[in-house]
């Protein structure tokens, strides 16, 4: 895209071209620092819905002043032919299709408070119910189950939601690539066609080098959206030591929010049953992360058989702040067969404002695999 | 009672051809937003609002009209 840009310079400088993009991704906030980086300024159009429909990126399009596409995917002498040619004669009116009632909504929502994201989300679910067979409708409710699930108004189970409705669109239109890259951003890294997000260091450090600041992102990168593709599940650590017996440490019910989301692999038969499991702990009332503690652990204690580890590596609080109210994720992978009828365990430090104190504390929560998963 | 669709199909059965034209050319133009767009050569670029990337103020792809242009549509992965 980047090449594309330059080799149209000289066309936008003189006015006889402009230039625009049009991005079916989650979120603005990246897409800004990766123009930031790239030092790319026209306007970029998020359609994180994918309204346009289109099915894999990316695509080039050149069109003509009223509006109709002229070449997809040209060559540099169609592009020549393009600039050259006066289309005003020949354009008959053409309607331009858009987008339905609902979707417009829908984009507006993602944009408004948390009203109209919880009205958008009960409108799209009534109709998905209605309209089964709908995948567009479906995948388009993931993505605003997925933003409720960033904002501060989610709700517990909005980002599995996500992934069953995005992995029900899928199975609708196995072909459409953009909604299977949806599910694989957050997926395993035995399903990952690359790293998604893992640009965003280098951006940050090209950006500063370059003495600019790099635009903040509201939410940053999980490590699954930071990793690149595996031929093999990550080996386990199994000399890590249980940190403590049931029944010996205080239990973290009232200090934490646990959410686990369990992301499938998006092809069943290269799958080998591997899901990411990515769990979100936020602190409650009352209580906040501290930056001096020791890492957390997160065991899987399965439905038969010793707790095994899985990960110690949590998102790290923000640099600039000594403790932190935030949400922070740790991410592992794990089979169906350890995954279903077992439970996660937490341990952690965590400070409470009242009385002053910081404490070490296990938190349990149970899996639940979805059915359709 | 008959149901909506029904009444349209009754009175367009009633209608003149060229009403049933119409009818039909309406059908298919909503039809186009429900079934998805096509991006190809000689097809109208769809009209489209959405929030931008800088500010996430919405911006329509009928802004870019009257010019020609070059849209790429990518992801930054």
């Amino acid at each position: 895209m980047p090449g594309w840009h330059k080799k149209v310079e000289q066309a936008v400088a003189g006015g006889e071209l402009q230039e625009y993009a049009i991005a079916p991704e989650q979120y603005g906030d990246r897409m800004a620092l990766f123009m930031q980086w790239k030092e790319m300024t026209f306007p970029v159009l998020m359609d994180p819905l994918n309204i346009l429909d289109v099915d894999k990126v990316p695509i080039l399009l050149l069109v003509d002043e009223s509006g109709v596409i002229r070449y997809r995917n040209p060559s540099e002498k169609n592009l020549r032919q393009f600039l050259a040619k006066d289309y005003k004669k020949e354009n008959p009116n053409q309607e331009r299709p858009t987008a339905s009632q609902r979707e417009v909504k829908a984009s507006a929502a993602l944009a408004q408070g948390p009203d109209a994201l919880a009205a958008a989300i009960a409108d799209y679910q009534s109709y998905c119910q209605a309209h089964p067979k709908d995948a567009k409708s479906s995948f388009q409710l993931g993505v605003l189950l997925r933003a409720r699930y960033d904002s501060d108004s989610q709700h517990g189970k909005d980002f599995q939601e996500a992934i069953l409705a995005w992995s029900g669109a899928l199975a609708l239109t196995p072909s459409q690539y953009i909604w299977r890259r949806r599910i694989q951003q957050y997926g395993p890294q035995l399903d990952k066609p690359y790293p998604f997000y893992n640009w965003v260091t280098e951006a940050r450090r090209v950006i500063t080098a370059r003495g600019e600041d790099p635009l903040p992102l509201r939410l940053e990168p999980s490590g699954s959206e930071m990793a690149g593709p595996a031929r093999e599940a990550p080996r386990r650590d199994h000399e890590k030591r249980y940190p403590a017996e049931k029944g010996t440490l205080p239990d973290g019910t009232v200090a934490l929010t646990l959410e686990a989301t369990l992301i499938p692999h998006t092809s069943k038969e290269g799958s080998d049953g591997h899901f990411r499991l990515h769990l979100r702990a936020t602190p409650k009332d009352d209580y906040h992360w501290t930056s001096d503690a020791q890492e957390a652990q997160l065991w899987l204690l399965p439905s038969d058989g010793k707790p095994k580890f899985l990960t110690s590596e949590i998102t790290p609080l923000p640099p600039e702040a000594e403790t932190s109210l935030q949400g922070r994720v740790l991410e592992a992978s794990l089979t169906g067969p350890e995954a279903r009828g077992g439970k996660l365990a937490l341990f952690y430090y965590i400070c409470s404002d009242d009385p002053p104190a910081c404490v070490y504390l296990v938190s349990e929560i149970a899996l639940e695999v979805p059915d359709s998963l | 009672m008959p149901s909506d669709n029904h009444q349209n199909y009754s009175q367009s059965l009633s209608s003149p051809p060229f009403l049933r034209q119409l009818s039909g050319l309406l059908f298919l133009l909503s039809a186009s937003a429900a079934f998805g767009f096509e991006l190809a050569p000689g097809r109208p670029l769809p009209s489209l609002a959405l929030p931008t990337a800088s500010d996430g103020q919405p911006l329509s792809t009928d802004s870019f009209l009257g010019k020609k242009s070059l849209v790429h549509i990518f992801g930054s992965w």
